[in-house]
């Protein structure tokens, strides 16, 4: 199995080679809180099951299942307890990956990162038997593949992470509201994006919230979008919207840039924070299987 | 504000460029970004202090044209004119001579030299030192080197001037050895022109300027008074020039030892001069003085004196093979009794004055001596072989025994070589030579002609009487008397063997002992008028007089010259007190350099 991936990823070059897969085959991602999925899988599931490892008792009340009270116990006590089990239930990974034209930015490219970071969180995702999602983010959720489980999936999960267009703005809010016309209810979901969208991102992190997703936002940025190096007189064009605006860039501007990305960032980090969201910045030009194997890995989302 | 290159304004039209972007605004840079909604949230911020930004737009604007404009004017070399002050040493030479009295500028043309160095004084800097030098007949320095206001200004006030000519050359010899090892050394020449000329070979290494004090006004003058007795009467004559631009009418007065005797109205046109004759001087009289009441500038000038020579007749020997011309001549001079003898009847003895013609004895005499061709190789001069003489002219322009000797028609065929000695001078040059040399040999006074008078047309010309006059003027001065002089010259006073004690009282009645001790002690005559010189040995005592005039000749024409030339340069007047161009580029430059620093400033600041 290994030595295919190896294969894949020497057939494709740049994007995911051997190395990154073999760094990070070792982790898995943490869930905080219990999942539930549809299928049986190796992830807790938050409703009681049968499964062998005891969870907690309860009072019975009218309608249980009478073959889950613990007669035992009633013996003991003369009350009735059910016996809760843990059940061992799959999770979908889901990994929406920005594929606007401002992610084709910085050197290098972000989008490079942004999809080496999929690809490798939709390898774990796969390697722990959970069932994997990919979507981009775009001015909608243009492409979606759905949940898939199996590591004999990854070449494909690879392919669909290669093949998406790079184009368009980014609507964040509306990308992910478009998710829920594919699927609904609990995972894990990693939003990788530069975060820079004039339409905000509130609204569609919260309704992934609301689906019960856990949300996990990497913010990927440019070494030039953190401290540009620009003077003069200048007509700044945005990549996405071809919207020009004049500015004459002095060393004060330059400042006030960096304290307003600061800030902006700040609020993101805030805003996910008090959501109890998972928040981590990366730059493009960090390597992904560092990002992994420390950034994530610091930050409690792998393990 | 002057330029020295007002061609450099063209650069102003740097302004065009600069104005010409504010008003197209920049052409941006295109620089596409991954995304500007940032930048645009930035430039929402920043328009809240829009009307700053616009404010510092146009500020930019105007410092940036600014700076063009002092850099326009730098570069245009700006000067200003000031009073050159700050320029170190300050020789100022005041004209303190007679014509400084003239009253054509109010109060006076010294009053106005005294204003004008009052204010060089005002405007001199810190460090700048004056020096101040009244030029007389002699340079007489009035305070050196001060830097004391009050000091110069007492020195200034004490500066009074003499009724004589200034020597410009002295003064100027003067401020050059003053001069001499400093540097930035000037010397400006407060005055109203008139000066000798000095010559093109006067070195003049300082740089002055001439500061002329004083118009173009009217004056009548009187000069030249002489008189002599013929037989029992007294014949006077005067000179009255008038220098004024306007023909004039004036009242010509004769005094007698004090006494009106004569008055005559006069008539000259512009620049014209007049002998005026009188014949009935009375007998006796010993002091004449002649007055014109002229309502011109100078009223110095308008009093002339003369002593009548005194009754004591001079014994002259010629000694001749024959010359009437000579002889004639010589017997036209008042107070001479001539002798007359053959060269080989010669014989020295108690003569006032030797004529030697062609002829010298081995051993000379005691007196004076005139000596005509004399033999080669004798005394008193060198005499060599005889050769042809050429053009006949004055050795100096100025040489007294040739005043009123026309010399144009003279010719001399032949003339022996004479060397001039030690003692003497030559009075007349000719191409071969010098053909008259005088001088005074330890009290014997020699005058030697170096051609035979009949070798020459001489004797045939107006020239030679007149020659000889001045000739025995100088060679019989009168008998314990003194020179007639011109003012500011020293008093040269004839001493008799015997005087054991000299005084000499002034115009003015102030009498001061000269002597003893013998010689006597120079007197400076700078009051005009008759002074009264008193010899006395034992019981006996000589009176005589002497008749100091006002320097007419160099005084009286009172017309300021626009320019001076002393040596081979030309100074020209400046009216004003000098004033020197001063370059102010540099404040234009840094001023450019300040308003450019403030636009950086404003540049970084406003963002």
């Amino acid at each position: 199995m290994g030595e295919r991936v190896t294969a894949l990823a020497e057939d494709d070059g740049k994007l995911f080679d051997a190395e990154l897969l073999k760094r990070i085959e070792r982790l898995s991602i943490v869930i905080r809180k219990s999942l539930a999925g549809r299928n049986a899988g190796q992830r807790r599931s938050p409703l009681r099951g049968s499964s062998v490892e005891f969870a907690d008792y309860r009072n019975y009340t009218n309608g249980d299942d009478f073959r889950q009270i613990d007669w035992n116990a009633y013996a003991r006590f003369e009350r009735l307890y059910l016996k809760l089990f843990m059940e061992e239930q799959d999770t979908t990974v889901n990994v929406f990956v920005d594929t606007s034209r401002s992610m084709e930015w910085g050197t290098p490219v972000k989008s490079r990162l942004a999809r080496q970071l999929g690809g490798a969180l939709a390898y774990l995702g796969l390697t722990s038997f959970d069932s994997v999602g990919l979507g981009s983010l775009g001015a909608g959720m243009e492409r979606y593949y759905p949940p898939v489980r199996g590591r004999g999936e990854i070449r494909r999960v690879f392919a669909f992470l290669e093949g998406l267009p790079a184009s368009g703005e980014t609507d964040l809010n509306r990308s992910l509201r478009d998710f829920g016309r594919y699927r609904r209810g609990p995972g894990i979901a990693f939003v990788i994006s530069d975060f820079l969208v004039p339409g905000g991102y509130r609204e569609g992190l919260s309704y992934l919230k609301a689906m019960g997703q856990e949300v996990i936002a990497i913010q990927v940025l440019s070494a030039d979008e953190v401290s540009p190096e620009l003077a003069g007189d200048l007509r700044l064009v945005d990549a996405e919207t071809g919207q020009p605006q004049d500015v004459s860039v002095t060393p004060g501007l330059l400042r006030a840039y960096r304290e307003r990305l600061a800030a902006y960032v700040g609020e993101l980090e805030d805003f996910c924070r008090r959501r109890e969201m998972a928040f981590l910045q990366v730059l493009s030009s960090d390597k992904a299987d560092g990002v992994v194997a420390r950034s994530l890995r610091r930050a409690g989302i792998v393990r | 504000m002057r330029f020295f290159s007002p061609a450099a304004f063209a650069f102003a039209t740097a302004v065009l460029p600069i104005i010409l972007l504010y008003v197209l605004k920049l052409r941006r840079k295109e620089i596409r970004l991954s995304s500007t909604l940032l930048w645009r949230q930035l430039v929402r911020d920043f328009q809240a202090n829009a009307p700053w930004q616009r404010l510092r737009r146009s500020l930019l604007l105007l410092l940036q044209v600014l700076v063009v404009f002092f850099l326009t004017l730098a570069l245009a070399r700006p000067y200003i004119l000031t009073a050159r002050a700050g320029a170190g040493d300050t020789i100022v030479l005041l004209d303190l001579s007679a014509s400084m009295e003239a009253t054509d500028v109010a109060p006076s043309r010294l009053a106005r030299a005294q204003e004008a160095v009052d204010a060089l004084i005002t405007r001199m800097g810190p460090r700048d030192t004056m020096t101040i030098v009244g030029m007389g007949p002699l340079p007489r320095v009035l305070i050196s080197g001060s830097r004391d206001r009050p000091a110069l200004r007492a020195a200034l006030a004490g500066a009074h001037p003499a009724n004589s000519s200034a020597d410009l050359g002295k003064a100027l010899s003067l401020a050059d050895s003053m001069a001499r090892g400093k540097s930035d050394v000037r010397v400006i020449l407060v005055g109203d022109g008139g000066y000798p000329d000095l010559g093109p070979d006067f070195p003049l290494t300082l740089p002055v300027t001439y500061v002329p004090v004083g118009g173009q006004p009217e004056n009548v003058t009187v000069t030249g008074l002489s008189a002599r007795p013929i037989g029992s009467r007294t014949v006077a004559m005067v000179r009255i020039i008038n220098h004024g631009h306007r023909p004039a009418t004036v009242d010509l007065t004769l005094s007698a030892d004090g006494a009106l005797r004569s008055a005559r109205q006069v008539e000259l046109a512009a620049g014209e001069e007049k002998d005026v004759f009188w014949d009935d001087v009375p007998a006796g009289a010993r002091v004449l003085q002649a007055h014109v009441a002229d309502t011109g500038a100078l009223k110095a000038d308008d009093d002339a004196f003369a002593v009548i020579a005194q009754d004591d007749t001079a014994k002259v020997l010629l000694v001749t093979k024959g010359n009437l011309f000579l002889e004639k001549a010589i017997s036209l001079y008042p107070g001479v009794k001539l002798y007359k003898v053959a060269p080989e009847d010669y014989r020295a003895e108690d003569y006032d004055l030797y004529v030697f013609d062609g002829f010298l004895p081995p051993a000379l005499p005691r007196g004076n001596l005139l000596s005509f061709d004399p033999p080669v190789g004798s005394w008193p001069a060198e005499v060599g072989a005889e050769g042809a003489a050429g053009e006949v002219r004055p050795a100096r322009p100025d040489e007294q025994l040739l005043s009123y000797v026309d010399l144009s028609q003279v010719h001399v065929a032949k003339a022996k070589k004479l060397a001039v000695p030690a003692w003497g001078r030559a009075v007349i040059q000719a191409s071969g030579g010098p053909l008259l040399v005088a001088g005074e040999d330890g009290g014997r006074r020699a005058a030697v002609f170096a051609f035979d008078l009949h070798q020459s047309d001489l004797p045939l010309r107006t020239a030679f009487p007149v020659l000889v006059q001045n000739l025995l003027a100088w060679e019989l001065p009168a008998r314990g008397g003194a020179a007639a002089d011109e003012a500011g010259a020293r008093l040269r006073v004839n001493v008799l063997p015997q005087a054991e004690e000299v005084s000499v009282t002034d115009p003015a009645g102030r009498t001061v002992k000269v002597a003893p001790p013998f010689p006597p002690s120079p007197l400076e005559s700078l009051r005009t008028g008759v002074y009264r010189v008193t010899q006395k040995w034992k019981q006996e005592q000589l009176v005589s007089y002497v008749a100091v005039n006002f320097p007419a000749a160099t005084e009286s024409a009172l017309d300021v010259p626009e320019h001076l030339t002393v040596g081979l340069k030309e100074l020209r007047g400046q009216a004003k007190s000098p004033v020197e161009s001063r370059e102010v580029w540099p404040v234009a430059a840094v001023v450019a350099l300040g308003v450019l620093t403030l636009e950086w400033w404003v540049y970084h600041r406003g963002s």
